[in-house]
C-alpha cells in the first residue's frame, strides 16, 4: 500500500471533519515517537513536577506545535482519522489550559493532561472522538 | 549523516521544539560519547545541555511526552539520569578556559511567537 504524504493525509482528515489548526505541524519523526504509539508531540523528558512549562517551549522554530508520525500512520485512512484526530483535540485542549494559565503550567498539570495512565483527561477524550469518527468512517 | 546531525536538522527544519532536541540529544549521550557530542553540537546547544543536566531530578519526577506510558517514561527517564551523570562529570572534569561564554543559550528566549492563532 503506498503511503500518502502529509498533505494527503491532511486533506483525508479534513474530509473526515479533522480540521487542523495552523498552530499545528504534522511531520514523519518516528525516533521521536514512544515505543507502542503512533504519534507524539511534546516529548520534553523528566521534569519536577513543579517545573512550570510556557506554551511557547510547546512549539517550533516555526511557531507550531510539531507532532511526530510514525510511518505506518500514512498508509491507513482509518490510522490518518484517528491519529490527527486524537492529536488535533489533545493539542486544542492542552493550548486552551495554557492560555487559561497566562501561557504557563506546571509539568505535574501537562502530565496529568495527557498521560495515557490516566482516566478522564485531555488524552481520554481524545481517544474516545478518535474512535468515534472511525466507527462513523466503518458506517456504524 | 550522525545521530547528533539529525536531530539538529530536526530543530532547523521544524520537526521538533528545541526542548524536544536537547532531550534527544540527551538520551544519545553516555559517559563514552559525551565530549565528543558536546564538541559537535553548537556552543548554545551545549550551553542548553549542561543548564539540562543541573537540572535532571534524581526521582518523584513526571516524564512529559504525549502517549508515553509510565512504563516507557519510566526507561526515558533512567536513561535521561544516566546522560545527566554524565554531563556534569565532564563539566567538573573539564579545564576552565574551555567553558563556552554561553552566549544565546537561554532555549526559547528568542523563539518567536505562535503563529495563526
Amino acid at each position: 500500500l503506498r503511503p500518502c504524504s502529509i498533505d494527503e493525509a491532511l486533506a483525508i482528515a479534513q474530509d473526515h471533519g479533522v480540521a487542523i489548526p495552523a498552530y499545528l505541524r504534522f511531520d514523519l519523526c518516528e525516533e521521536f515517537v514512544p515505543a507502542n504509539a503512533y504519534a507524539s508531540y511534546l516529548m520534553l523528558g523528566s521534569m519536577e513536577g513543579n517545573t512550570l512549562i510556557r506554551w511557547a517551549d510547546c512549539l517550533n522554530l516555526h511557531g507550531q506545535v510539531p507532532v511526530h508520525l510514525r510511518p505506518g500512520v500514512l498508509e491507513s485512512d482509518e490510522a490518518i482519522v484517528a491519529v490527527f484526530a486524537h492529536e488535533m483535540h489533545e493539542i486544542t485542549g492542552l493550548r486552551a489550559a495554557f492560555g487559561g494559565n497566562s501561557g504557563i503550567l506546571p509539568a505535574s498539570e501537562v502530565y496529568r493532561l495527557i498521560s495515557p495512565d490516566l482516566a478522564g483527561n485531555l488524552h481520554a477524550r481524545a481517544v474516545e472522538i478518535a474512535d468515534r469518527l472511525v466507527l462513523q468512517m466503518r458506517g456504524r | 549523516m550522525t545521530t547528533v546531525e539529525k536531530i539538529l536538522g530536526h530543530l532547523r527544519d521544524g520537526r521538533v521544539t528545541r526542548r524536544e532536541a536537547l532531550v534527544a540529544l540527551a538520551s544519545f549521550l553516555t559517559p563514552e560519547n559525551v565530549g565528543e557530542v558536546m564538541a559537535a553540537v553548537p556552543p548554545d546547544v551545549a550551553a542548553d545541555l549542561e543548564r539540562w543536566a543541573a537540572g535532571v531530578p534524581v526521582q518523584g519526577a513526571v516524564v512529559i511526552g504525549a502517549n508515553l506510558s509510565s512504563e516507557e517514561g519510566q526507561r526515558i527517564a533512567e536513561r535521561l539520569q544516566v546522560a545527566g551523570c554524565a554531563v556534569r562529570a565532564w563539566v567538573a572534569g573539564r579545564p576552565r578556559h574551555a567553558i563556552p561564554d554561553g552566549d544565546g543559550a537561554d532555549f526559547g528566549s528568542s523563539r518567536p511567537s505562535e503563529n495563526g492563532s
